[in-house]
């Protein structure tokens, strides 16, 4: 599985949304499930899936699946 | 601990939300988020009509973020949350008839609070302050939580569960806290106690304490300070999981049908091996490997008899043997008056536990079954579905948590009643044999009853009892006319209520005292009255007490002006022994399925019961 198909299946199961919604280009803005419990939520399963550990800065910082796929990347993650 | 792609594949083939609870906390796996929502849905494709709870949740500190981990332990647990959330921080504002607290009718009203909300002045250290200050503190913090409890209990039914949430700073005065006169441990843990207190003269609420998951998880996995600075939510999702699992467990223990017997397996279960074929030397039961760990299992089983659950036996062994490793073993904790009731034989153990039940005068549905065996955990699932199945583990390590984790078997409450249940059911099959015994000597059912010298005491209106009498209402089924369930504060609603009567009663006898085992709740209007509730423990049947009981409350009626009383019987699945209860003693079937009868007609003390009686006092 790709780094994306991985965070898609990741994000979708969090935020409970169809796989679909979840695009390489999508924001924070673009899901309404995507709100700032949720965006919590995101940042807490990230670690677990991928074993990391986040900065309360990273969290303002990987609003959008780009910017994270980016994020997990420079981390190897994935 | 993590959860493996392989290990992953496993849980998702657990049988039952029981089982898969098991395996994670053997190893004590915490899923991740994702792996959470796939175990969720496979535990409720496995019980899909889980038993819906409404949970009401006050809070000062973010909670919506427990809401994944609510709903995944429910399962676990073999309920559904319907939960509600206050607004963030409100707390006495959700005390109103129509806050959105009281409109969502809870089951569970769950209150998450910081220490520093019930006193501003928790918000420092107290190391500096003197005795008497902190005394005074205490005081103080314990009102303003008896205050809020009180006022939100005003408006939801249901159980209320209080947590304040742990320090996540070290104590004042660091590690030589333990040894100081001013220790903050020591004040927090006073005040805990002070705070239970206080809690439990209100009724239907409690105190959950934090402290012990704390403990259990460890503070460096419980607490999360970027989630905390950043978004005022405490928790790891290892400490997510364990708040959750414990809210849940206590609420599941509220919802599911009330477990009430233990019915253990002896080989492989009490001990490591096969008497009949190891030996009282081969058996493993002792200080050492594996011996060890059966031992520890015993003691926790004797913990869960303290909680108030009858022990009984259902074990194939050849009975002889079973009792020397009961009456002789070094280091066997369980003995024999321990256990209510025994099957010690080689016939099928689904047989062995309807006989059970019938002995116990208990539901199968009360019966939590414990055996290491596939085939016997099978067979007694296959053939008695209500009976909930603990297969023990295979691995000695493993077994002495094996009934920790079950929900049904945690308590919000304990009574004199049940802790001294076992005796009591002891003491019942010792009538029987005495019964046994005169008839086969040619003696009477009044003969006998009177050789038990009953002496029963009647009380009126008794708030001292709320706790049982709400008890007797939730667990009686059998002897119960109405089945109507009642918490604490509905029966001492109408105990202040000048319309209303409720009656218990108490029954000892020469074999030992059965505590309170009666209940009646009577409804007075101009002249009329209406038996709203009946019930009595089984344990007490076949006795006449239901009847003198009855007597003696349409004699105080009586003396209260009253000339009718109405009562109805409502039929369920498991209270036929009682559909004739009321035309079999003096009642005229009327319109609308009711049944009356007039007082004047009845005779004063007309009945010759074998019972000396007292009250209502």
């Amino acid at each position: 599985m790709s780094a994306f198909e991985q965070l898609r299946e990741i994000m979708a199961t969090t935020l409970q949304v169809s796989p679909e919604v979840i695009t390489e280009t999508v924001t924070m803005d673009d899901i309404e499930e995507w709100d700032s419990l949720g965006h919590v939520h995101i940042m807490v399963a990230l670690e677990q899936a991928f074993d990391l550990y986040m900065d309360v800065e990273d969290f303002a910082e990987l609003q959008s699946v780009p910017a994270i796929l980016e994020f997990l990347a420079a981390e190897n993650a994935g | 601990m993590k959860i493996g792609d392989a290990q992953l594949d496993k849980l998702l083939a657990a049988r039952s939300p029981l089982a898969l609870k098991q395996q994670l906390s053997a190893r004590a796996f915490t899923p991740t988020l994702p792996q959470a929502g796939k175990l969720l849905a496979h535990v409720r494709s496995l019980n899909p009509d889980a038993a819906a709870v409404r949970l009401g949740i006050v809070h000062t500190y973010t909670s919506e973020l427990l809401d994944p981990w609510l709903d995944f332990a429910a399962a676990l647990n073999g309920i559904a949350l319907d939960t509600y959330h206050a607004p963030y921080g409100v707390t006495v504002q959700e005390a109103t008839a129509e806050s959105g607290l009281s409109r969502h009718q809870p089951d569970l009203t769950l209150l998450l609070l910081r220490p520093v909300d019930l006193h501003p002045d928790l918000a420092t250290p107290l190391a500096a302050m003197g005795k008497e200050q902190r005394a005074n503190l205490r005081e103080a913090a314990v009102a303003a939580l008896g205050n809020l409890v009180g006022m939100l209990r005003g408006v939801v039914g249901g159980q209320i569960v209080l947590t304040l949430l742990p320090d996540q700073a070290p104590a004042g005065l660091g590690l030589y806290d333990a040894m100081s006169d001013n220790s903050e441990a020591a004040w927090w843990s006073d005040t805990k106690t002070a705070i239970a207190g206080a809690l439990r003269d209100t009724s239907g609420a409690s105190f959950l304490d934090l402290d012990v998951l704390v403990a259990r998880v460890g503070a460096n996995n419980f607490f999360d300070t970027r989630l905390w600075y950043s978004s005022v939510f405490p928790f790891t999702p290892e400490a997510c999981l364990a708040v959750a699992d414990a809210v849940t467990s206590l609420a599941a223990s509220l919802k599911r049908t009330r477990a009430k017997v233990i019915a253990l397996d002896a080989d492989n279960t009490l001990w490591g091996g096969v008497i009949g074929e190891d030996g009282m030397q081969g058996i493993a039961l002792g200080p050492d490997y594996p011996g060890s760990a059966y031992m520890d299992f015993q003691r926790r089983i004797l913990a869960l008899k303290q909680r108030g659950f009858v022990l009984a036996v259902c074990s194939k062994n050849n009975m002889d043997d079973f009792m020397e490793v009961l009456d002789t073993h070094p280091h066997m904790l369980l003995g024999k008056d321990d256990f209510a009731a025994m099957r010690v034989n080689w016939t099928p153990k689904p047989d062995n536990l309807r006989e059970l039940a019938r002995e116990l005068n208990l539901g199968l549905d009360a019966f939590i079954f414990v055996d290491d065996s596939d085939h016997e955990c099978a067979a007694v699932q296959h053939a008695l579905p209500e009976v909930e199945v603990v297969q023990v583990p295979g691995k000695p390590v493993e077994i002495p948590a094996c009934l920790d984790h079950l929900p049904r078997l945690q308590i919000l409450n304990l009574t004199e009643e049940d802790l001294a249940k076992t005796a009591m059911y002891r003491q019942e099959a010792q009538r029987k044999s005495q019964m046994a015994d005169m008839a086969s000597a040619g003696g009477s059912v009044e003969d006998y009853l009177k050789s038990l010298n009953m002496k029963m005491a009647i009380g009126r209106d008794d708030a001292a009892h709320l706790p049982r009498l709400a008890q007797l209402t939730q667990k009686t089924n059998q002897f119960n006319l109405t089945t109507r369930r009642y918490s604490e504060q509905d029966v001492a609603a109408y105990m202040q209520a000048g319309d209303a009567n409720v009656y218990h009663f108490s029954l000892a006898d020469n074999f030992g005292d059965s505590g309170i085992v009666g209940l009646a709740i009577v409804k007075k209007s101009a002249g009329a009255a209406r038996l709203d509730t009946f019930l009595m423990s089984c344990r007490v049947i076949g006795r006449r007490a239901e009847q003198a009981f009855l007597s003696r409350i349409i004699d105080n009626l009586r003396d209260e002006g009253i000339e009718q009383l109405e009562a109805e019987y409502i039929p369920t699945r498991k209270n036929a022994l009682v559909a004739t209860f009321l035309p079999d003693n003096g009642f005229a079937a009327a319109k609308d399925g009711l049944y009356v009868t007039t007082l004047g007609a009845r005779e004063r003390g007309a009945d010759d019961y074998p019972i000396d009686i007292e009250g209502p006092a």
